[in-house]
């Protein structure tokens, strides 16, 4: 563990008090005072890679099965989307391309990237890198919508054999994928690509 | 080598970039970015504390009228369904899809709950200027559930599955739906104004001053 900041200062993530780094527990509310961690990048890649596993099920099996008159439908996510646009719902179909599998491709892409440069510093300047993690940060729970939607459409469309929609299991795999991948995000530290800290006054 | 000691309680430090900057010229209204990464360290509104107990009560005013009422109708060839929003995710119980069902009974319902209350009974011990331990007991609930808060992506959801159905069945929307609209709007207001930096500040005064307080009392009796 090597703990770096100014001065060896460090700021309480819950209560925002700034002290000596010398102890591991917050002086003023207790909680777990974050200096600098190298070992974060570990589990940050533990979530990455179990989120991986993840993701594979919630592309291939069906997150939504769709019982009619005819027969039964199942669709995965990237189907959902195809038959979206077939009908000429753009809009949605746009949302659900970006959210279900725009998003979690660049967020797997771009925590191994932001991961790799904690290593080997450089790669990216330090406002990059934090830009890059903002980004992640912000956009990682809005890939939880393709799940509400299957949740809310199972419960709704029930209506016997006119028509019903269950959930498949790829919804769960993608739950997962997102709740992992959000882990791994949190598990990033962005301090780590400001190196030598000085102190300001405004 | 600087001291913590020696700062004045008005420094913070740089979740991003490990910046140590002094806010002690924040007035109100205003908002503080990290001169060397640019993230916003701190914003200052005025009665921000005020602000949050109207916006936390609303919120969970609107939350609780939005499980009474009914949520939505559907209508399809002849049949006719209702649903409420508890029965969105008591459905999905009933058609054993448990995981999914406590999730959504989880983000739905029990974590903006859970938030807005620890949020507004937060505001209002800062507002009394009544701190203590718990104080920062709810301050850490409510950067968790913060960082976990999914209500307003549900509410998209919700939004994407009827246009998702429009072409199959007639929809009506019920005051329940409206309900947790306004919930959202309160929701996303509520998150606006947390301020990890002013709250944490405003309860370390409030204890600080309690303690001088009390080294006070000592002092005349000892006196």
């Amino acid at each position: 563990m090597r703990k770096q900041s100014p001065h060896h200062l460090v700021g309480c993530r819950i209560c925002a008090l700034v002290q000596n780094d010398d102890h591991d527990h917050c002086s003023a509310c207790g909680a777990r005072l974050h200096p600098r961690l190298e070992g974060n990048l570990q589990r940050a890649w533990a979530f990455w890679c179990t989120g991986l596993v993840f993701y594979i099920p919630a592309n291939v099996l069906p997150i939504m099965r769709t019982s009619q008159v005819g027969g039964t439908d199942f669709n995965t996510i990237a189907g959902g989307v195809v038959v979206l646009w077939e009908h000429g719902s753009y809009l949605i179909a746009g949302i659900i391309f970006i959210a279900s599998l725009l998003v979690p491709l660049a967020k797997f892409v771009a925590i191994a990237g932001l991961a790799i440069c904690q290593q080997h510093r450089g790669l990216l300047s330090p406002a990059a890198a934090t830009l890059v993690y903002r980004l992640t940060e912000f956009v990682g729970r809005w890939s939880m919508v393709d799940v509400f939607v299957v949740g809310f459409l199972a419960s709704l469309i029930q209506m016997g054999n006119l028509m019903s929609i269950l959930p498949g299991p790829a919804a769960l795999a993608f739950g997962g994928m997102v709740v992992f991948t959000m882990l791994s995000a949190q598990s990033l530290d962005p301090r780590v690509f400001w190196t030598s800290p000085e102190p300001e006054h405004e | 080598m600087v001291s913590a000691e020696s700062l004045p309680d008005t420094s913070f430090i740089c979740r991003e970039c490990n910046l140590l900057v002094d806010l002690s010229r924040l007035v109100d209204g205003k908002r503080a970015e990290c001169p060397r990464c640019g993230c916003v360290l701190s914003v200052r509104r005025p009665r921000a504390n005020q602000r949050l107990m109207v916006f936390a009560l609303s919120g969970l005013i609107c939350l609780a009228a939005s499980t009474v009422f009914d949520f939505i109708q559907l209508s399809a060839a002849g049949m006719g369904r209702e649903l409420t929003l508890p029965q969105t995710i008591s459905v999905l119980f009933s058609l054993q899809e448990w995981a999914l069902a406590a999730f959504m009974g989880v983000v739905v319902l029990g974590l903006p709950f859970a938030f807005l209350i620890a949020l507004g009974s937060l505001a209002l011990s800062l507002e009394l200027g009544r701190a203590g331990p718990f104080s920062f007991v709810l301050l850490r609930f409510v950067t968790f559930l913060r960082m976990w808060n999914m209500a307003e992506i549900f509410f998209l959801g919700i939004l994407v599955s009827m246009v998702k159905i429009a072409d199959m069945a007639e929809v009506a929307l019920g005051p329940s739906f409206w309900f947790y609209a306004m919930f959202n709007l309160f929701l996303i207001l509520a998150l606006s104004h947390v301020d990890q930096y002013q709250l944490g500040l405003g309860i370390r005064r409030i204890l600080a001053a309690q303690e001088r307080e009390r080294e006070q009392l000592a002092q005349e009796r000892t006196a």
